[in-house]
């Protein structure tokens, strides 16, 4: 536990000192979309997430000269952990179940993802900017295996 | 001991051991394709590619395009070389000798309204939207660059952009205009003596107005929860947007003990305005749909959760959309303010 902890100490120290905070998190993925998206509903429960519902975003997409209409949003999340966040912390509310974005280019997929490490300035101890960073690691690491499940 | 350990992992993400090719899959294929045919970015066929200067692909991307989706990368000078080679791979550097343009910026600005403005835009601003994308049609297959842009003047050598001029760029929309429309070797001068007028100090880190301001917009609603989330559908809808079903909060992720009824989210959509968003950007759907949460505390108080989408919008680099997007995000709050009287 306390390596575990240490770990994460020093893999937040170097993240926030090289990495850009900012950027979205994005993947290629060769793959078709509906491939990805099975892919991605896999990898989010092999990373003890639940998928908690999908969100359309192709209403009418291709009657409007859009060559693909394969856009979703898959939310998903840890209920306990995020119950007892936003129990803490109500402005964490607005980006909480954590989102993925899915849509079609050509043969391939993006796969989106807003990071989570966005949010730390919203958490006050540093147990919950470890909850926190380990949301924004997940994240990585899904869109990651998703990418290479296809490579 | 510990501590030379210590130190030799803390310095490992320094060294760099990747390829080029390494280094153009971790950083750019996301944008710019896995074949380099273009996607969110430009493509960076060699013939493309051939055209620019070491100097100017190194400073590209340490620099990005700000305001044109293209970040600023940190990447070593060793890294920067690795991944310019693969870029050409094989074709050899073009030189330019590093000497400015000397020309008429008046006589170039009537040939650039005459000759470049259709596909460039009247301010230099580039075409709409992302480099290529196969996702929708749009009226060029590439979005013509953002001459303007203060990332691409930094970068670029005036001979650089005399050359283009001249003899455009293969398997793109930039046609030769020294062969197709005998420009002059003076008309090319002003003409590069115009755009060069425009550029001005690069800034390192432009501070924006959405670091001042919070994360999230907090309302305290006078009204009880139902009648909170009834108004705020109504007050919704009034300001054109549809408005979806509302769940609560860990609504699929806790069965029965997720649908806390105190919670609860308010999804709503303009679709008109998520068109044009996603013409000018299409991973905009990492913000969507717009949404506000409702909750009622232990003491019954009710508070809406509105996030400042400004600093998410800021994310994509897209002066369009950081513009047109202040608005959506002023009506938001007008939105929660009216229902939460």
């Amino acid at each position: 536990m306390v390596v575990r902890a240490l770990a994460l100490c020093v893999l937040m120290f170097t993240t926030s000192v090289f990495a850009n905070h900012g950027e979205l998190l994005i993947e290629r993925v060769n793959a078709k979309f509906s491939y990805t998206w099975l892919a991605l509903d896999k990898t989010i429960k092999a990373h003890n997430y639940k998928a908690a519902y999908l969100q359309r975003c192709d209403f009418a997409l291709n009657e409007r000269h859009y060559k693909s209409d394969k856009y979703r949003i898959l939310f998903f999340g840890q209920y306990d952990e995020m119950k007892r966040m936003t129990d803490k912390y109500p402005e964490l509310a607005p980006f909480i179940p954590l989102k993925i974005t899915v849509m079609e280019e050509g043969a391939h997929s993006l796969i989106i993802a807003t990071p989570p490490i966005t949010l730390l300035p919203l958490v006050t101890t540093n147990e919950d900017r470890m909850t926190i960073f380990r949301w924004n690691e997940d994240m990585k690491s899904i869109l990651n295996q998703v990418k290479s499940q296809y490579q | 001991m510990k501590l030379k350990i210590l130190l030799v992992a803390l310095g490992l993400p320094l060294l760099s051991f990747a390829g080029g090719q390494e280094i153009y899959s971790e950083n750019c294929e996301k944008c710019h394709g896995f074949s380099r045919q273009g996607s969110l970015g430009l493509p960076l066929y060699r013939s493309t590619v051939a055209n620019h200067s070491d100097q100017y692909l190194a400073k590209t991307i340490r620099y990005g395009r700000p305001g044109r989706i293209m970040p600023a990368f940190n990447l070593s000078g060793a890294q920067t070389a690795k991944l310019i080679r693969f870029l050409r791979a094989g074709i050899k550097a073009p030189q330019y000798d590093p000497t400015s343009i000397a020309g008429d910026a008046d006589a170039g600005k009537y040939t650039y309204e005459q000759y470049c403005q259709r596909c460039h835009g009247a301010q230099l601003q580039g075409g709409e939207g992302t480099g290529k994308n196969f996702s929708w049609q749009k009226d060029r297959e590439v979005s013509p660059p953002a001459l303007a842009n203060q990332g691409f003047l930094h970068a670029a050598e005036d001979q650089m952009i005399k050359h283009i001029i001249m003899n455009g760029i293969q398997d793109t929309e930039m046609m030769a205009f020294g062969k197709e429309f005998n420009f002059t070797d003076k008309m090319a001068n002003d003409l590069v003596a115009y755009i060069r007028s425009h550029e001005k100090p690069i800034e390192q880190h432009k501070s924006s107005a959405a670091e001042e301001e919070p994360l999230v917009f907090v309302y305290e609603s006078a009204n009880d929860l139902g009648t909170t989330v009834d108004k705020l559908r109504d007050s919704a809808a009034a300001y054109n947007f549809r408005v979806y079903p509302s769940r609560t909060l860990f609504e699929g992720l806790g069965g029965i003990a997720g649908e806390d009824e105190k919670q609860v989210v308010i999804r709503f959509c303009n679709f008109k305005n998520m068109q044009k968003f996603l013409k000018l950007d299409p991973r905009l759907g990492v913000i969507l749909p717009c949404r506000v949460t409702a909750i009622e505390d232990k003491n019954g108080q009710v508070k809406v959760y509105l996030e400042n989408y400004m600093h998410a919008v800021e994310r994509f680099n897209n002066e369009q959309i950081s513009i047109d997007a202040q608005e959506l995000i002023n009506n938001m709050k007008e939105m929660v303010e009216e229902a939460v009287w």
